[in-house]
């Protein structure tokens, strides 16, 4: 798994590829952390090269998506497809997120 | 190619046609995609300028490594019955092995394609994980809430009872079907009780998924009574997979 983080004023791009797992969830969940922290307004969470996703990694993207409206922050979920979509419509999380 | 970059024509090309191997002829300065193709699938490649000198040897080596996936898949056909015993520690490295080890021998039997062999292996990480993480480390999901969970699991990783407990897995591989069950020494736990993620009362938690998934990707799923250990079925499409392509 690799996380890219990419800053622009108020404006963060979280772009994850490869394996959000069990495994690899705690990794992205410091970055998460930091992002909530700092109350950043807007994220956008780019998945388009996100290969597998299970629970633990869902988790860790809802928990993100949760303490961002806390403080009315906005999460943007893009570019899903295969693997990871099909978890997301299987775990009813499309309209939720709002994955298009 | 309009519209299409040679990256994603490989990723497109082994989803489709995953027994033909993909050989990329990559320009000057393409290194980057060459390791990205490779990545998503490519056999191998060969620099554009070496194309005449390389080529064939090339093609040859590929298609020797092809010829030896498709005896394996051969010599699966012939399989009447076979029984793989696994036991892990707490290691989520064991987990990992083992769900990538069960993974590839899918792949090489093409029993399922590999859209389907990726779900398989969510179910099987789901199982493994609920029963070392939930049933020998005796970890609530609840601590998830608290920030506590990761911590909690490194600790118990290396203190007794819980680091001494191991988790079984036999996996029976029939020609129509294969069949895991996972044992863990833990308390075990109500299925039934598991609360329904989909509920929209349920939709932001960040934990209670797994069941669910594991339920979806796999046949059949059955526990015993004390709930701490489960039997996962996967039922083989028989049909050819060339036929199964063409559908």
């Amino acid at each position: 798994m690799k996380l890219e983080r990419t800053d622009d004023g108020a404006r963060t791009v979280l772009r994850i590829k490869g394996e959000l797992d069990s495994i690899t969830a705690p990794e992205v969940r410091a970055t998460f952390d930091e992002v909530v922290e700092s109350e950043t307004k807007q994220v956008e969470l780019d998945l388009s090269a996100l290969r597998v996703i299970d629970s633990s990694g869902v988790g860790a993207i809802v928990s993100l998506f949760k303490r961002m409206r806390a403080y009315g922050g906005k999460l943007e979920v893009s570019g899903v497809s295969g693997q990871p979509l099909s978890i997301f419509k299987v775990l009813n999380l499309i309209k939720v997120l709002g994955i298009q | 190619m309009p519209g299409i970059d040679g990256l994603e024509l490989v990723k497109q090309a082994r989803e489709r046609f995953p027994l033909v191997p993909v050989v990329l002829m990559t320009a000057h300065g393409s290194e980057e995609t060459a390791v990205e193709a490779l990545g998503a699938g490519a056999a191998s490649y060969v620099p554009k300028r070496r194309l005449a000198t390389e080529l064939s040897d090339t093609i040859e080596s590929v298609l020797m490594v092809a010829r030896g996936a498709r005896d394996e898949r051969r010599a699966y056909e012939l399989l009447d019955g076979g029984e793989l015993r696994h036991v892990l520690g707490p290691e989520a490295a064991d987990v990992t092995a083992l769900v990538r080890y069960f993974q590839r021998l899918l792949e090489r039997i093409a029993a399922w394609d590999h859209p389907e062999v990726l779900q398989i292996g969510v179910a099987l990480r789901e199982a493994l994980i609920n029963a070392v993480e939930h049933g020998n480390l005796e970890l609530d999901s609840a601590l998830k809430d608290e920030g506590r969970y990761d911590e909690l699991r490194a600790e118990r990783e290396y203190t007794p009872p819980y680091k001494d407990r191991r988790v079984g897995v036999v996996t029976r591989i029939g020609p129509e079907k294969l069949t895991w069950v996972i044992t863990d020494e833990g308390a075990g736990f109500t299925p039934d009780a598991v609360p329904d993620p989909t509920d929209p009362l349920n939709l932001d938690r960040e934990w209670g998924r797994g069941l669910l998934l594991i339920r979806t990707f796999m046949d059949d799923v059955v526990f015993n009574g004390t709930g701490n250990e489960i039997t996962m079925t996967k039922r083989r499409d028989v049909t050819p997979r060339d036929k199964r392509a063409a559908r």
